[in-house]
């Protein structure tokens, strides 16, 4: 009883427009006081400490970095004009580069919000001048934005498995098989719709030159450099995904200076950006802490496994069950918290399951793309949105209605067929 | 998800917090280049010369507890911490105004709880003599005084945010 008054504590304060961050803390505190009242914060301090003292979590701050330096050199134009040539002699053209361009800069960001960014900034005021429909356009790039947190590296990733002790690195693999799927199923949809409709978009049919393909290999080289050194350093066993953020760091400093965009002013800019970044992201993981220091100590997730066996639910019906919670709290909260709340409260339950952790890290990372997605607070919908005067959110809404059946669907095929995320994972150790 | 612009206005105080912002804002900023440096150059050398430096592991995860409270602190102060404002922003300006009040007075409270019982972490670590059992055997209530000090830091600029709160008289 108390568990779900303090949901709805917690539920209403963040609807009433209280920082996400302290209404989780506040339900944790007060959770924590309905179990034994002030005697039970005793232990706060040493949560506290435990929660925020992480070489894991660092990946955070560093990954947001690497990001942010590439963000801001402006990079991602070369990104999107080496892409383009590749793809424009699809039925869709242009707008396959926003979904290969996305992929591409996913696998050197941690997060959607960034490679949605780096993307629509370039891609929506282009296509749109070319004759690009522009729901399509706007919904292409929020899609492939969302890749951000599947393909690797991941910063959600990394937040899931802080709370379920996971391997990051069989985490990142498990999501680039699936990240890559998603991306082609993207690309097929768009082909599809063009196809039948030629009005979505005009048709290139000029052939590549060589020194066209020449002058794009140049472009995407330093791109897919920093995927090997980041990837390559952690599947090659130099460096820890914490580490390899690092070294990205450094690489995308390197990559900018080559282009000649490096300055102090866009360090300056970046470094900022990044502790308020992070600091908005690590502290809603040390306030979701507490609050599962309180569900773990009130037995929460027991009860809840009880009441699943009690209503004979099978794995199936469980996994709809979760879907269906992501897919409704995902209107309103932001995907890190919704992990971290969730999680360790249905963690009993995955262990009863027998539900593959690696598997099911991916499964969530899927639904927080949904809820990026989800009207009214996609965080997607407004990054794409505020990239161009000439777009609505409405418009990015409906554009991204139709990819938004594609990643239920894939859903759908990730629980009929795990192997999907499992099988890279199969290959790696650690 | 929206983030919001910094809030705008006159505080009482402002070259204080102001002051205190510039300050944490460097703090963060140093931790952040730190944490770069030393993490890179660990990888570096040991995939270079096998050697391990021994202690970034403990550091960095004193760097990461800095960078999430300060780094709190600037987000708190930019007024860009998650916040979800569809239903919010439907109210009147007194109701906001008023509910933001209360949020603000809430979490300085929190911080409050938070703060008191992580000092009493260091006094507890400080009085029993405990060391990380590293190769740098750091006294371990010295990184831990980074939570009381991070949350009495989120706790100002909140003040700072109520205050205008206060003195606000139209949207902002």
């Amino acid at each position: 009883m108390e568990g779900i008054l303090i949901f709805g504590l917690l539920v209403g304060l963040i609807i009433g427009g209280m920082w996400v961050q302290f209404a989780v803390a506040s339900a944790g505190l007060a959770y924590l006081y309905t179990l034994g009242g002030f005697s039970s914060w005793k232990a706060l301090g040493i949560v506290s400490w435990g929660s925020a003292n992480s070489f894991t979590l660092a990946a955070i701050p560093l990954f947001i970095l690497m990001a942010e330096i590439l963000l801001g050199s402006g990079l991602s134009s070369r990104l999107y004009n080496g892409v383009s040539p590749f793809v424009r002699k699809l039925p869709g053209g242009l707008l396959h580069t926003n979904i290969a361009g996305s992929g591409i800069f996913a696998a050197i960001s941690g997060g959607s919000a960034p490679t949605a960014a780096a993307m629509s900034t370039v891609a929506l005021p282009e296509l749109s001048k070319r004759g690009y429909n522009t729901r399509l356009v706007s919904g292409s790039l929020a899609a492939g934005g969302t890749l951000g947190i599947l393909i690797p590296p991941s910063i959600t990733m990394i937040i899931y498995s802080t709370f379920t002790d996971t391997s990051i690195a069989q985490l990142f693999s498990a999501g680039m098989l699936p990240g890559i799927l998603l991306a082609v199923f993207y690309m097929g949809l768009i082909m599809v719709r063009c196809t039948f409709n030629k009005e979505l978009a005009p048709r290139d049919d000029r052939r590549l030159t060589f020194t066209e393909l020449y002058r794009a290999g140049l472009d995407i080289f330093p791109f897919l450099l920093l995927i090997v050194i980041v990837l390559g350093s952690i599947y090659g066993g130099i460096a820890t995904p914490t580490e390899a953020g690092a070294v990205g760091v450094i690489g995308a400093m390197i990559v900018a200076a080559i282009y000649r965009r490096l300055s102090l002013d866009l360090l300056k800019r970046a470094l900022q950006r990044t502790v308020r970044m992070s600091g908005n992201i690590l502290f809603i993981v040390f306030t979701s802490m507490i609050f599962a220091y309180a569900t773990t100590l009130s037995g929460a997730g027991e009860t809840l496994l009880d009441y699943l066996q009690d209503a004979d639910v099978s794995r199936f019906v469980f996994l709809l069950i979760v879907m269906a919670i992501f897919a409704i709290l995902g209107c309103f909260m932001e995907g890190l918290g919704m992990i971290a709340i969730i999680v360790p409260v249905i963690f009993p339950a995955l262990m009863a399951f027998d539900i593959n952790l690696i598997w099911f890290g991916v499964f969530v990372v899927i639904l927080v793309e949904l809820g990026q997605l989800t009207p009214p607070l996609g965080v997607i919908l407004f990054v794409v949105a505020s990239s161009s005067d000439k777009v609505k959110v409405e418009d990015v809404v409906m554009g991204t209605l139709p990819f938004f059946i594609v990643i239920v669907a894939f859903l759908l095929l990730l629980i009929a067929f795990p192997e999907i995320a499992l099988y890279l994972p199969s290959l790696t150790s650690g | 998800m929206e983030v919001k612009a910094p809030v705008t206005g006159v505080a009482p105080a402002a070259p204080v917090f102001n002051a205190l912002g510039r300050a944490v804002a460097l703090l963060t900023s140093t931790m952040l280049c730190l944490l770069v440096l030393l993490v890179a150059t660990e990888v570096f050398l040991r995939a270079i010369f096998g050697y391990s430096l021994g202690f970034v592991e403990e550091v960095t995860g004193y760097l990461v507890v800095g960078l999430t409270l300060f780094g709190a602190a600037t987000a708190v102060r930019a007024n860009s911490l998650f916040q979800v404002q569809i239903l919010f922003d439907a109210f009147p300006f007194a109701l906001r105004r008023g509910l933001g009040m209360v949020f603000s007075i809430l979490a300085i409270l929190i911080c409050a709880i938070l703060a008191w019982k992580t000092y009493e972490l260091v006094g507890s670590s400080m009085s029993r003599g405990k060391f990380a059992p590293t190769v740098l055997r750091t006294p371990l209530w010295i990184p831990q005084l980074l939570l009381p000090l991070g949350f009495i830091t989120i706790s100002v600029f909140l003040l700072e945010h109520f205050l205008l709160l206060i003195r606000s008289k139209q949207d902002h």
